[in-house]
């Protein structure tokens, strides 16, 4: 069985969109033809089958998926051979009034590991989707299918479906900082918990949020409230608590939190119950000399801010040169749920909202 | 009982699996213990099928008792000696004979315990062998073992070879209630090594065959049909895991779902009808109890809905074999198969 | 003589009193006859107060049958009965509030509720099983008595059963096992002239059941049902050849059942007519007219029987009636017996 995967057209491409398949599942094909049209960010291509043989398509149409995918398999005949007929003609898999036909088994094995069913071809009969078929997608973890999934798994698996699906679009800029800075300088809780930058940036985006409401929510649905999922880096890898009712805490509040989910999460404490239910997520990887990341959006949201580090910079004011604090600030955003422009403007609420610290903490 | 031998340092013997079912009543007969074999040919004759070959010579009239053809009124009979004292052996000769007694089988036997709140046992077994295939036409080929499955109250035991018969039935000449021992005629001859002193519980599947793609269950002449077509698909590269239940009531549904959420594809094998045969048990409960590890819905591999004809054509269209077995494990993981 | 109904009362000759039976043996039949009637009455009414679910029937009428066989038994004999078998299950000793707990489907009943009053038994004072399959319990009886042979415990075993029974496929099949086994059994066949609606002349060949019995070879009587003492002497007939090890006797009693099969006559056109016909050969009122000729017993003493009996059963019903109800706790229990190990 030879794989037909999604070839890597340049050094910058990621990932590509399956537009539309030239063969029928089941046909005979000649090495060399083409088989299946693929989207780039740059430009539509014909990939060609490799081998002579039956091919099994594997991809769904439309289904945005990495390099290096397998999206079809080609069973070698000898020329002459006839292609064995299936036992049933296959329909698009999700002809099911929209719902994907799979196999209860297939059903749980998509759910373990975060795929999309709609994403996948199904190689059953009538176009069932089976549990080959997402082992062909995407390999089974190591733990067997019995277990339930370890933390890291899970947030492994979640990734790689969020690169595989979500279109992205990153918006950046360096923003005005010097509110942040001063009110860094001033904040003192009277507790003496120390306040962070992350507190103050959890802050400022809950409150631009707020201006911006298109993108605060997950599953396709805006939320109303704001659960902000803070990405920290532990010794197993990054984790995402969340800070429930971000938009009703005050800094002291949002202070506290912070610092307890921080020392949950390195410690291995986590209950499901904290990773659940966010609605944005911040990334602030300010304390190591980064400015600009793009982060991957966490499915089911369809935002992430990625923060890199205050710092003073110069800057021209008046036609003058002058020195003042400065934050690069990178919005990466699900294109089908908002575009460009929505980021840019929520970019100017954070702005504003970093400038308006001092005043309001 | 456990499946532990008992008899330390025995040899193991090579019998068939009449010899093993001879040799378990024979030991039972020679314990001492009230014990009476009720039937028809049993005696002098040694049974039909040779099964009970040698008891008359051994124990004589009182013990092994021919008696008049009246299916009914014979297991009435042993139930009433199981009642009072006197464990109780009957064998209906053919399985299809079963419906003459069927009142004293399920109306009686089964419920006595029951409906006495505890206070009469009915150490009885049944002893009847499935004639299927010898092309003996409609009313001797049956198997209706899932009539009796679905009587709360009594044993099914079906073995399939000679070490589960042997251990199955000393397992059944020990308990004390209504059994109905399910033997095979093509399966009588059989030979295959037995532990002398080894007993099989009821209610413990066996895994034949280990595997990771599929699973049969399989029950009686179905188990070898079975382990041929999971050789036939290893070749192909396709692991076929087959499990002999053994007992059908109490049945070890545990090793059934164990091997489905392994492979995720199961089939059912029997010489029975398909409606409302043991298949449909089994489908059911792993629709019930394993339904997310379903990848194919369960396949049922049984005689069709018709009467078996006699003609040996005919016949050999009705009834399963490994080809059958095969062509569902294809159906199962949804392979492609060449015309048949 | 060939009895074809029983004899009503008036007609009936009273006879020599029995030479082998003394007083206190003879008022004990009386005794169990009344107590037996009493009991009956009394579950009639309960189950006409919906105390007893499903079904019931009494065996009102056919109490000489009962007492006389089980009289002419010992303890440790064995007896299995019919749905119509409450009156043999009393007097084989078993105790009469659990009968009644039974019927009630009490937790306290003999079979914890789960059988009700078809299915009594108490295996511990030799009342076996009763059945609610026609005939179906006896070729088990016929299984008890070669079992009793087999053991040599010289033990025997009652089989009572009616006409409707006695037309079964299991019937026949019994009778010849019975013979050719010689089994120590005594067939007590209660042919009350109806099986269920059915009339004995739409269901019977031949005008005596006992004519099956005599095609087997086996020693058979035919009896007046409603005459205790008759039946008595039949019966013991029957379990002294059984005990001798000469095999089973037949024994059919001519009898009358006095209520519907299992609901109650509650009137129609001809109440009063059947009401007539049955008291006319009550076997109760027969018997006492032998006894007070005798001079056994006066007409008072015996009436004060009667009294007794009534409030005897009015105390073992409000037993019965005070203890609960069997629920589902139980169901589960008693499916498999636990096997030993």
């Amino acid at each position: 069985m030879v794989a037909v995967t999604l070839p890597q057209l340049s050094l910058s491409m990621e990932e590509g969109k399956v537009l539309r398949w030239l063969v029928g599942d089941g046909d005979r094909v000649e090495a060399g033809q083409p088989i299946v049209e693929i989207e780039t960010d740059k430009a539509t291509i014909e990939v060609e089958a490799p081998e002579q043989g039956v091919i099994r398509l594997v991809a769904a149409e439309g289904a945005m998926l990495a390099v290096e995918t397998t999206l079809a398999e080609i069973a070698p005949t000898a020329a002459g051979e006839p292609a064995p007929s299936r036992a049933a003609a296959a329909p698009p898999a999700n002809a099911n009034g929209g719902r994907p036909v799979a196999s209860p088994a297939a059903r749980r094995l998509a759910a373990e590991r975060g795929i999309d069913l709609s994403t996948i071809r199904g190689s059953g009969p009538g176009g069932r989707i089976v549990a080959r078929d997402l082992e062909r997608l995407a390999p089974a973890p190591a733990s067997s299918p019995a277990e339930r999934p370890g933390l890291r798994e899970a947030v492994t698996a979640n990734i790689v479906a969020s690169w595989q699906r979500i279109p992205h679009i990153q918006i950046g800029g360096e923003l005005a900082a010097e509110g942040l800075a001063e009110a860094r300088r001033r904040a003192s809780l009277p507790s003496g918990e120390k306040v962070t930058v992350t507190d103050l940036l959890i802050l400022a985006a809950v409150r631009a949020l707020a201006d911006v409401p298109e993108l605060n929510g997950a599953a396709g649905r805006r939320a109303e409230r704001v659960h902000l999922s803070l990405a920290v880096a532990t010794q197993d890898g990054v984790v995402a608590p969340v800070i429930r009712d971000a938009g009703e805490l005050s800094l002291a509040q949002v202070t506290r939190e912070r610092a307890r989910l921080v020392g949950a999460a390195r410690e291995g404490a986590l209950d499901p119950h904290d990773l659940a239910g966010g609605t944005f997520t911040l990334s602030n990887l300010g304390a190591y000399p980064v400015d600009f990341f793009s982060p991957v959006v966490s499915g089911p949201q369809v935002a992430m801010l990625a923060t890199g580090r205050l710092a003073e910079k110069p800057v021209a004011i008046d036609g003058m040169l002058a020195i003042r604090h400065r934050l690069w600030a990178n919005v990466a955003i699900d294109h089908r749920a908002a575009d460009g422009e929505t980021g840019a403007r929520f970019l100017a609420a954070l702005e504003r909202r970093l400038e308006e610290l001092p005043n309001r903490i | 009982m456990t499946e532990a031998g008992t008899a330390a340092g025995s040899e193991l013997l090579e019998l068939t699996m009449g010899e093993a079912i001879n040799r378990a009543l024979d030991e039972a007969f020679a314990a001492g213990e009230p014990i009476m074999h009720l039937g028809q040919d049993i005696g002098p004759h040694g049974g039909t099928f040779g099964v009970t070959r040698g008891l008359w010579d051994r124990y004589g009239d009182e013990v092994i008792r021919d008696g008049p053809l009246c299916e009914s009124a014979t297991v009435g009979f042993a139930i009433g000696l199981a009642i009072s004292g006197v464990r109780a052996v009957v064998e209906i000769e053919f399985f299809d004979f079963v419906g003459v007694a069927m009142d004293q089988i399920f109306n009686q036997a089964a419920k006595l315990h029951y409906f006495t709140g505890g206070k009469l046992t009915v150490p009885l077994v049944i002893r009847t062998p499935i004639v299927a295939r010898m092309g003996m036409g409609p009313q001797h080929s049956q198997s209706l073992e899932a009539w009796f499955m679905h009587i709360p109250g009594l044993k099914v035991a079906l073995p399939s070879g000679p070490a589960d018969a042997y251990g199955l039935m000393r397992s059944a000449l020990r308990d004390v209630n209504p059994i109905l021992f399910i033997e095979n005629v093509r399966l009588y001859g059989r030979r295959g090594p037995v532990e002398p002193g080894r007993s099989v519980p009821f209610g413990k599947a066996r895994v034949l065959r280990e595997g990771d793609d599929a699973t049969v269950v399989a029950l009686s002449g179905m188990v070898h049909e079975a382990l041929a077509a999971a050789d036939t698909l290893a070749e192909r590269g396709i692991s076929v895991e087959v499990i002999d239940p053994r007992t059908i009531a109490p049945l070890d549904m545990e090793t059934i779902l164990a091997s489905l959420r392994k492979t995720m594809h199961l089939a059912v094998a029997h010489d029975a009808h398909r409606t409302g045969g043991f298949g449909a048990e089994i489908a059911a409960r792993c629709m019930e109890e394993g339904f997310d590890f379903l990848d194919a819905p369960v396949e049922r591999v049984a005689a069709l809905d018709v009467p078996i004809p006699c003609a040996p054509n005919a016949m050999a269209a009705v009834y399963p074999d490994a080809a059958s077995v095969v062509a569902a494990v294809e159906r199962l993981l949804a392979l492609e198969t060449a015309d048949r | 003589m060939i009895v074809t109904l029983p004899v009503p009362v008036e007609q009936a000759p009273v006879g020599e009193r029995p030479a082998d039976l003394d007083d206190e043996r003879l008022l004990r039949l009386h005794h169990d006859m009344v107590r037996v009637r009493a009991y009956e009455e009394e579950v009639v009414d309960a189950f006409r107060a919906g105390l007893i679910p499903g079904s019931t029937h009494p065996c009102i009428g056919q109490e000489a049958i009962k007492a006389a066989a089980i009289d002419a038994i010992e303890p440790t004999d064995l007896v299995l009965a019919t749905y119509r078998g409450h009156g043999e299950t009393l007097l084989k000793g078993v105790d009469p509030v659990a009968i009644m707990a039974e019927l009630m489907g009490r937790q306290t009943g003999i079979n914890r509720g789960k059988g009700g009053s078809m299915h009594l038994a108490d295996p511990s004072v030799g009342l076996l099983t009763t059945n609610a399959i026609v005939a179906g319990h006896i070729p088990m009886a016929g299984g008890v008595a070669l079992s009793c042979r087999f053991r040599k415990s010289g033990q025997v075993v009652l089989c009572f059963f009616g006409d409707g029974a006695s037309c079964e496929g299991e019937f026949f099949e019994t009778l010849n096992m019975s013979m050719l086994w010689k089994v120590p059994l005594v067939f007590i066949c209660e042919n009350n002239g109806v099986a269920i609606s059915v009339p004995a002349e739409k269901s019977q060949a031949t005008p005596d059941i006992a004519d099956r019995a005599r095609g087997f070879g086996m020693p058979a009587l035919v009896v007046d049902g409603n005459d205790v003492l008759a039946v008595r002497a039949a019966v013991a007939e029957g379990v002294a050849r059984a005990r001798a090890g000469e095999g089973p006797t037949f024994v059919e009693c001519k009898t009358l059942r006095w209520e519907h099969h299992s609901g109650f006559s509650s009137g129609g056109k001809d109440a009063d007519e059947r009401r007539r016909r049955r008291e006319a050969v009550d076997p109760i009122a027969r018997y006492r007219k032998s006894l007070v000729a005798w001079g056994v017993a006066g007409e008072e003493e015996l009436a004060g029987v009667e009294t007794e009996a009534r409030e005897w059963v009015k105390r073992v019903r409000a037993e019965a009636e005070a203890a609960p109800l069997t629920g589902p706790e139980s169901i589960w229990d008693d499916i498999y017996a636990p096997v030993p190990e």
